[in-house]
């Protein structure tokens, strides 16, 4: 593509979406560009460059949290990496978080830095009755951490504000799928622009006095492990 | 009268084919006006790369193109997202003159659902 041919008069993309994306792309596929007619005027643009990237079907990835732990504010130098739960209680006394990570590289095929992800989801399971409505948050953590050694004390910075967030309901079964979204913090994972040290989920209401918590399985449990489902297109 | 007329021509005849000959000879500077022919360049030859920016709606924001060649500098940057041939987000970046890095972030309007975009395509005009 050293050379483009151009006949007249350059026409700019117009305002009407369809010919701008159709106008475009013949002339990026065939690389050259036709535009106008040759008496026109003549070409002002020292030099003209097109390129193009088509999105082939969606690929959808399943990850299984490769770590997880809870950490409890009434045992703040307490490491609970190897438990099968993960709590998240709101509780003034004994404020409870949960962290899980997973690792993006070991989908296959790998997603490339250029992918766009359609959606991410991460689902976590109740291991037992749900006791109170609650609402959990979900943000990226910006610092990293072991399962083996996070504790209250320790426990990683995270963003400063919500990816997003999911509800539970008081007498929710055990089993119940729980579901965040978190598409916009694995693209910038995926594209670089933020490094992955996976998720913290807290409560939203942190400080009440008796506040219950929510328990989920942690990847230790026999069933209903921590997942993450992207989709995305390369 | 057929020699003076013979004499007359001949000059005429030798001068224009003398000067057919040099016409021919000589470079074209540049195409006749109105030809409709005229080259131009490419300021990059090996493509780009594109990163995304996904809010937490799910919406594609920015566009970042990269690996764009030092040539480009100075120029205008115009991307379109499709789905499909249907365009669903546009927008336009200058490259600087001075301290391009060869990359540039372009900011769509629309923004449309990540899970909408089939295509990107960008064009670098300029200066």
């Amino acid at each position: 593509m050293n050379g483009l041919v151009a006949r007249g008069r350059r026409s700019r993309p117009s305002r009407t979406a369809p010919s701008v994306a159709l106008a475009l792309a013949t002339y990026l596929t065939a690389l050259s560009l036709t535009v106008g007619t040759a008496a026109a005027l003549p070409i002002s643009s020292a030099y003209l460059t097109g390129a193009s990237k088509s999105y082939g079907s969606p690929v959808t990835c399943t990850l299984t949290a490769v770590a997880d732990a809870s950490v409890n504010a009434a045992l703040a130098t307490t490491n609970f990496g190897t438990t099968t739960q993960l709590n998240v209680s709101p509780n003034s006394v004994a404020t409870q978080r949960a962290f899980v990570q997973f690792d993006l590289t070991s989908c296959s095929p790998s997603i490339p830095a250029d992918a766009i992800v359609q959606s991410a989801n991460l689902r976590l399971t109740t291991s037992s009755v749900v006791l109170a409505t609650r609402t959990i948050n979900l943000r990226s953590v910006s610092a990293s951490w072991t399962e083996a050694a996070v504790t209250w004390n320790t426990q990683p910075a995270v963003a400063g504000s919500n990816t997003s967030s999911a509800g539970v309901t008081l007498g929710q079964a055990a089993g119940t799928v729980v579901s965040w979204t978190a598409t916009s913090d694995i693209q910038s994972f995926v594209a670089g622009a933020a490094t992955d040290f996976g998720f913290r989920l807290s409560d939203s209401a942190e400080g009440t006095l008796l506040g219950v918590p929510l328990v989920l399985n942690a990847r230790e449990a026999a069933s209903g492990l921590p997942q993450l489902v992207v989709a995305y297109v390369q | 009268m057929r020699r003076s007329l013979l004499a007359a021509i001949a000059p005429i005849a030798i001068l224009a084919a003398l000067g057919v000959a040099a016409a021919s000879a000589m470079p074209l500077v540049t195409p006749p006006l109105g030809a409709g022919t005229g080259t131009v360049s490419a300021c990059d030859t090996d493509g780009f790369t594109y990163r995304h920016t996904v809010d937490t709606a799910g919406r594609l924001t920015v566009v970042t193109v990269g690996s764009m060649a030092a040539a480009c500098a100075g120029g205008t940057l115009r991307l379109t997202v499709t789905t499909g041939a249907t365009s669903v987000g546009e927008g336009t970046a200058a490259l600087p003159s001075a301290g391009f890095t060869g990359s540039a972030a372009v900011t769509l309007s629309p923004q449309p659902l990540s899970s909408a975009v089939t295509a990107v395509y960008v064009v670098v005009e300029g200066p």
